[in-house]
C-alpha cells in the first residue's frame, strides 16, 4: 500500500516537476512567474489533439511536431509580448503573463470548444504492469520514463553545454553575461522556449488522465507553484524534488487521511513554506559581496 | 587602436563626460587616473555600449570599426574585453564554468583548452579551484578569475576598472605583474586606477581625467613627476607651512 502509493504519487509528481521546471527555468532567467505556462502546456495539448485526430499524423510524429510547435509558442512569447516592454518591472511583466494567459484560454475555448474531449493516446490508464506487489499502470510508467529522460536531458544541458552555462551565466548577471559576448535576447527566447516544451510534455503525459479542455493545466499549475515554492523557486533541483514529494504527499494525505483533503496539501506547503524556509528547501539566496 | 573623439555621455539630465578625446596606442598600456565621479567608469562604459544611446555626441572607433550604436555583445566580439568594477564572477557557477564564459564568443576548443591552461599559470591558485564554485572564491582570486576570464576571449584590447580596489598591497602587486606580462605578450590595455602610483609605474601613458574631461596627458613616467599629479593623485606634498600643517598646492590646470 504505502510503496503503491508512493509510486503512483511519484508519476504525479514528475508532471508537477517538469511544470515547475518550466516556472524556475523562466524565473531565474527573467525573474518572472509566468502564470501563463500551465496554458501554453494546454494549447500545445490540443495542438496535439488536432493534429492526431484531424490530420491523422502518427502519434509519435505529432508529439514531435507539438513539441516544436511548443518551442516556437515560448519562443513567440518572449518576443512579442515581453521583449518589446520598455521599462521592465517584475509586476508589469507578470501581469503580462496573467493577460497572455487569458488571451491562450479565450482563443484555445474559441478553437476548440470548452466541452471536455478524450485523448487519443496510446497510453491507457487501464492497462496495468506488474513489478512483484507494485502496480503501475501504463500512463503512470511512462509519465516516470520520459520525465525523467527530460530531466536528464535537462540536466547534461544545464551542466555541460556552452549554451547552458551561458543560460544560467545570465541569469546571474546579466550585464557581465552580455560582456562575455552572450546574446541576450536569443538566449532568453530559448529559456522561454525550453520552458513551453517542458509545459507541453507534461501537458502530453496528462491528457490521458485529466481528458482534454481549456481548464486542465489550472490544477496541475498551481501544484507546479506550490511544487517550486517547496523546492526553491531559483533551483532547478530543487523544482524536481519538490515535484516529487509533493506528488508523493498528496497521496500519502489522500491514501491514509482523506481524499477531501488531497487538494489542499499544495496550497498549505506554499503557506507553511513561506513562515517556515522562505527560500525553499534548496533554493539559495546569495549573499553578494562587494 | 582605439580612438575616442570628442564624445559626451549623459546620465539622465546629467552630463557625465564632456568632450572628451582619447586615444589608445596598440601594445601600449594607457592609464586613466581622477578622483571619485570624474568619468572613469562612464568612459569604459560608454566604450563597451552598456548605456543605451550614449555617447550622444562624438565617435568611439576600435581598428577602423566605428563602435557607435553597436550592443555590448558586438562590440565584445570585436576583440574588447572589459574587466568590471567589483569583481563579478558568476557565483554560481564553477572557476571553469567561469573561464569558459570568458571564451563564449570563440569557437576553437583546443585553442580554449590552450588559453586555459595558460590562465592557469598565471594564476596558479585558480587551477587549484577549478571546481569550486565562484561564490566561494575571496576578493583577490576573484579579480584574479575576472581578469582569466577576460583573458580567455583573446581579446585585442583589455579594459580594466578599478583591479585593485579593495585588495591587500600584496595581491595587487601580484595582479599588475601580471597586468604587465599580459601586455608585453600583445594584448593593449586601458587603465582606471585609483592607485595611481601602481597604474603609472607600469603604464606607458597616462591621462588625467577631471569632471568628464582630460586635463592632462602625459607620458607614464613624466606624469610621475608631475607636481600636480604628485600632489593630488600619488599623495606626495612638497610643502609643509610654517606652523608644520601639510599645504595643497593649487591645482595649475584649470
Amino acid at each position: 500500500m504505502l510503496t503503491q502509493l508512493i509510486v503512483s504519487g511519484l508519476a504525479t509528481g514528475c508532471l508537477y516537476a517538469l511544470v515547475a521546471l518550466g516556472l524556475v527555468i523562466v524565473y531565474k532567467a527573467s525573474n518572472v512567474l509566468n502564470f501563463a505556462q500551465g496554458d501554453m502546456a494546454m494549447v500545445s495539448t490540443f495542438v496535439t489533439f488536432t493534429l492526431l485526430e484531424t490530420l491523422h499524423i502518427p502519434f509519435f510524429w505529432a508529439v514531435l511536431l507539438a513539441i516544436v510547435g511548443a518551442f516556437l509558442l515560448g519562443a513567440l512569447f518572449e518576443i512579442c509580448l515581453l521583449r518589446p516592454v520598455k521599462h521592465p518591472t517584475p509586476l508589469g511583466l507578470i501581469i503580462i503573463t496573467v493577460g497572455a494567459q487569458q488571451i491562450l484560454y479565450g482563443v484555445a475555448g474559441w478553437i476548440w470548444g470548452y466541452d471536455t474531449k478524450a485523448f487519443p493516446s496510446l497510453l491507457s490508464d487501464l492497462k496495468i504492469y506488474r513489478f512483484g506487489a507494485l502496480v503501475i499502470s501504463e500512463v503512470n510508467l511512462w509519465i516516470l520514463i520520459a520525465s525523467v529522460l527530460l530531466m536528464l536531458a535537462l540536466l547534461l544541458f544545464f551542466r555541460y553545454t556552452r549554451l547552458g552555462i551561458a543560460i544560467r551565466a545570465m541569469s546571474q548577471n546579466l550585464i557581465t553575461a552580455k560582456l562575455m559576448g552572450v546574446s541576450a535576447h536569443w538566449t532568453l527566447s530559448l529559456t522561454w522556449g525550453i520552458a513551453s516544451v517542458l509545459g507541453a510534455v507534461a501537458g502530453i503525459l496528462i491528457a490521458p488522465i485529466t481528458f482534454l479542455d481549456p481548464n486542465m493545466m489550472l490544477n496541475p499549475l498551481l501544484k507546479a507553484f506550490a511544487a517550486a515554492t517547496l523546492g526553491g523557486m531559483n533551483s532547478f533541483a530543487g523544482a524536481v524534488v519538490g515535484g516529487g514529494s509533493l506528488g508523493i504527499l498528496e497521496n500519502l494525505v489522500g491514501g491514509y487521511l482523506t481524499p477531501e483533503l488531497k487538494e489542499s496539501v499544495a496550497f498549505l506547503i506554499i503557506i507553511l513554506v513561506l513562515c517556515v524556509r522562505p527560500s525553499g528547501l534548496l533554493g539559495r539566496h546569495y549573499k553578494h559581496r562587494v | 587602436m582605439l580612438k575616442v573623439h570628442n564624445i559626451e555621455t549623459f546620465y539622465g539630465p546629467i552630463r557625465a563626460i564632456s568632450g572628451l578625446s582619447l586615444e589608445v596606442p596598440e601594445g601600449k598600456i594607457v592609464a586613466l587616473l581622477g578622483s571619485n565621479g570624474a568619468g572613469k567608469t562612464t568612459i569604459l562604459k560608454t566604450i563597451c555600449g552598456l548605456l543605451e544611446g550614449q555617447p550622444s555626441k562624438g565617435t568611439i572607433e576600435f581598428m577602423g570599426t566605428p563602435l557607435n550604436g553597436l550592443a555590448p555583445e558586438g562590440i565584445v566580439r570585436l576583440g574588447i574585453a572589459y574587466v568590471e568594477e567589483g569583481r563579478p564572477v558568476f557565483e554560481e557557477l564553477t572557476v571553469d564554468e567561469n573561464l569558459l564564459m570568458g571564451g563564449y564568443v570563440r569557437r576553437d576548443v583546443h585553442g580554449l583548452q590552450r588559453d586555459r591552461d595558460r590562465v592557469m599559470s598565471y594564476f596558479p591558485v585558480l587551477g587549484q579551484r577549478r571546481g569550486q564554485l565562484a561564490g566561494t572564491l575571496s576578493g583577490g582570486e576573484r579579480q584574479m578569475l575576472v581578469i582569466g576570464r577576460a583573458l580567455m576571449a583573446r581579446p585585442k584590447l583589455m579594459l580594466l576598472d578599478e583591479p585593485s580596489l579593495g585588495l591587500a598591497p600584496m595581491a595587487v602587486k601580484e595582479i599588475f605583474q601580471i597586468l604587465k606580462t599580459i601586455n608585453e605578450e600583445g594584448t593593449t590595455i586601458l587603465l582606471v586606477e585609483q592607485n595611481a602610483k601602481m597604474a603609472l609605474e607600469i603604464a606607458h601613458e597616462g591621462h588625467v581625467i577631471e569632471a568628464g574631461r582630460v586635463v592632462l596627458s602625459d607620458q607614464a613616467k613624466s606624469l610621475l613627476e608631475n607636481e600636480n599629479v604628485r600632489c593630488y593623485y600619488l599623495g606626495i606634498t612638497g610643502e609643509v607651512s610654517a606652523s608644520g600643517l601639510k599645504r595643497h598646492r593649487k591645482k595649475r590646470w584649470r
